[in-house]
């Protein structure tokens, strides 16, 4: 295993407070490249911090971390823990960070907490919570079973083939969420959101420019919330669903690609374009809301075309 | 002596124990002098860890934390601001209270939800029965003061941040800006309705946890 | 965590302090925002309003030796970490949190370094065994700091500073029963130690 003491507290300690540290410590690993496997617990917590570059991390099914960092002259990589927690993290001797790409191998129901600030990150093959943070850069998972948070600023999300409580959040950029099972929510401003093949009984994905698309269960007593600000939403219904719809737009306009049941109650109200319609499919057990301001709001049956083209 | 009670105490004496159990084994510690003892040294024990003070290290360890911290100097441009805290928590209680779904309106007899902002952490959310305009005027009020202080924390620090980030946060706050001016419109124009008002506390909350976050970010180190 | 804290600000003598909790909350919350923005000073007020329960903290769950070192590095991760507190709990909860994190990795870079010679096991016999008793001059303090660091850690995070098991056992990575079982153990040894 490989220790590291801060590089900088060891200049600035005096001499004597120096030989006695060193005489303690094991001797410190000054690395070229990085390639460090530490013997872990299973479900142990990876956290990993990198200001810049990127963080890819992969799931294996040893009970063990590897982590394999390029070469870096200015900054060091900071290694600690084993068993239960280990924590790596970027450390610049001075200024800011050079950008640094961390190759992360963790056992596959580790539970990972990442955060970077330039950094993309990259997750696969993995089956614990996932949180990961950045602002310029692209978070991607495939995969993860649990408490999954993942966040953006300018960069998109994509997450697919997960389980869990979903919670993703961009600013930029669009999100994608393919195959997932279990609550979402997922939020962003200037970007779309795609939800396709999407498992669950509690939905709520809002943006403000951009289109919404669902493609996915809707499920007895289930919630399912989409609303932009200017984007089209797109909710598929499938056959034979008990389900209660609120779909509401200011100055867009409501379209089905099927027939509604009955007469839908359609309110123009006001001084606007105001469209407020309300009815219910079957027993009307689950609740669907679908809001868009300015955009139009589209009902299709599953594998309608019109879901694609978003 | 043990009995297998004793190994329940603990939880006993933290209060853990579900009421079937608990009944159980007071009914065994009536009868049992050994457990009795037990459970007082056990109680002893716990009173004793819960008296146990703090001591001030004996060296002074602030010089040391003070060099570390103060070794990176301040990225160039950074002014130190001092961002009202209290307004930062208002900030943030806006945002949970928006969050939990409920509808506040302009102008009608609905229960009015009014944050005031406090000087401490504490309870920011007083609920109103009886609504008033002043109210109301106070938790527009309270978001515009919240949204201003904000975006001077973010002022104050957005050269930390490299160009483009910057250009990135300040176009999505002007996106939602437009998304709240477009909303406050249709409101003059349609006063009484319920969507236009959920949405429009709606879309200041999204303005809100956007400018949480690039204050977050701008204060983050490395 | 809700009780009063006594502070010992000078060897031996064991005062009450006078700030309560909610004070020193109110003196936080400006202190913390302005070092949030880079203010050292404030930063320097929030350390000495703290120091004493992470100081302390760090004897009982490190040890005497490596508590100095331990202490500088929260403040110095606290220092780094400012801009994401959110206010969403006191300070003095949340640097205690970062604070136990801090902690609990370096326990393990200092016991890989002085490779414990001594197995649990044993440890546990001879602070149970009827010979080990307050004459020999292992008081109650002392008693704790000779438990296994694994039971040590759980008692001082619950019997001290008041955390319930589901926390303990999320910050140390093992079962609630775990959490349990292990408190009772160490209690059950300890109480030969309550009148020294």
């Amino acid at each position: 295993m490989t220790l590291s003491v801060p590089f900088g507290r060891l200049v600035r300690r005096s001499r004597a407070e120096l030989l006695r540290l060193l005489v303690g410590v094991a001797p410190m690993v000054a690395c070229a490249q990085t390639d460090t496997t530490i013997p872990v617990q299973p479900n142990a917590r990876i956290q990993i911090q990198n200001f810049a570059g990127s963080i890819r991390v992969r799931g294996w099914d040893r009970n063990a971390v590897r982590i394999v960092v390029g070469e870096s002259r200015h900054d060091e990589v900071h290694v600690q823990g084993r068993d239960a927690a280990v924590s790596i993290s970027t450390v610049s001797r001075s200024g800011v960070p050079a950008p640094l790409d961390y190759e992360i191998t963790v056992p596959v129901r580790a539970s990972l907490d990442i955060g970077g600030t330039y950094t993309e990150i990259a997750i696969e093959g993995v089956r614990g919570s996932v949180s990961a943070t950045t602002v310029q850069g692209e978070v991607s998972l495939h995969g993860g079973d649990g408490v999954i948070s993942l966040k953006s600023v300018e960069g998109g999300v994509t997450v697919q083939d997960a389980v869990g409580r979903i919670e993703v959040n961009g600013v930029n950029k669009g999100l994608t969420l393919r195959n997932i099972n279990g609550p979402i929510a997922a939020e962003t401003v200037n970007g779309s959101i795609v939800l396709d093949g999407i498992d669950s009984d509690d939905v709520d994905a809002e943006t403000v420019n951009g289109p919404v698309t669902y493609e996915g269960t809707i499920k007895d007593g289930g919630r399912y919330r989409f609303g932009s600000h200017n984007g089209t939403v797109v909710v598929s219904i499938p056959e034979r669903v008990n389900a209660t719809v609120a779909a509401v737009t200011y100055q867009g306009t409501f379209s089905s690609r099927f027939a509604l049941p009955n007469a839908a109650a359609d309110t123009a109200h006001g001084g606007g374009t105001r469209r407020r319609v309300n009815f219910a499919f079957g027993n009307g057990s689950a609740r669907i809301e679908a809001e868009s301001f300015q955009g139009s709001i589209i009902l299709a049956r599953p594998g309608d075309a019109v879901i694609r083209q978003r | 002596m043990t009995d297998s009670w004793t190994d329940r105490l603990s939880e006993y004496v933290d209060g853990e124990l579900d009421a079937t159990t608990r009944a159980a084994l007071e009914a065994h510690l009536a009868s049992c002098a050994s457990c009795r003892a037990t459970r007082d040294e056990l109680q002893r024990v716990v009173d004793r860890a819960r008296g146990m003070g703090y001591r001030e290290p004996a060296n002074d360890l602030w010089g040391a934390i003070e060099t570390s911290i103060t070794a990176h100097p301040p990225r160039a441009g950074r002014r130190l601001v001092t961002v009202s805290w209290a307004r930062l928590a208002a900030a943030a209680a806006i945002v949970a209270m928006l969050a939990g779904g409920f509808a506040w309106t302009l102008a009608t007899r609905r229960t009015l939800l009014v944050v005031t902002p406090a000087s401490s952490r504490d309870t920011l959310v007083t609920v109103l029965r009886q609504p008033s305009p002043t109210g109301a005027a106070t938790t527009v009020a309270s978001y515009r003061d919240a949204a201003a202080d904000l975006q001077r924390a973010f002022d104050a620090n957005r050269s930390t941040l490299r160009p483009e980030t910057m250009r990135v946060i300040e176009e999505n706050l002007r996106a939602i800006d437009l998304a709240i001016a477009q909303t406050d419109s249709a409101l003059r124009r349609d006063p009484g309705s319920a969507y236009l008002n959920e949405y429009l506390a709606a879309t200041m909350q999204r303005k809100l946890k956007l400018l949480r976050r690039a204050v977050e970010i701008t204060s983050a180190r490395s | 965590m809700g009780r009063p804290r006594v502070t010992v600000s000078d060897a031996g003598s064991l005062e009450r302090s006078s700030s309560s909790e909610g004070e020193a909350a109110a003196n936080d919350a400006s202190d913390v925002a302005a070092a949030a923005a880079g203010d050292v000073r404030a930063f320097e007020r929030v350390y000495r309003r703290h120091a004493a329960r992470i100081h302390s903290t760090a004897v009982r769950m490190l040890g005497q030796e490596e508590a100095d070192d331990a202490t500088q590095d929260v403040f110095v991760r606290a220092w780094q970490r400012l801009g994401q507190f959110r206010g969403d709990s006191a300070f003095g909860t949340w640097l205690f949190r970062l604070a136990v994190n801090v902690m609990l990795s370096r326990r393990e870079v200092v016991a890989i370094r002085h490779k414990r010679h001594v197995d649990d096991a044993e440890l546990v016999e001879s602070l149970s065994s009827a010979d080990a008793s307050p004459e020999l001059g292992l008081d109650f303090q002392a008693a704790i700091a000779r438990l296994p660091p694994g039971m040590r850690q759980i008692f001082v995070l619950h019997d001290i500073e008041g955390y319930k098991h589901d926390e303990i056992a999320a910050m140390l990575g093992i079962a609630q029963g775990t959490s349990k079982s292990q408190l009772h153990r160490v209690r059950m040894i300890l109480r030969k130690y309550l009148s020294a």
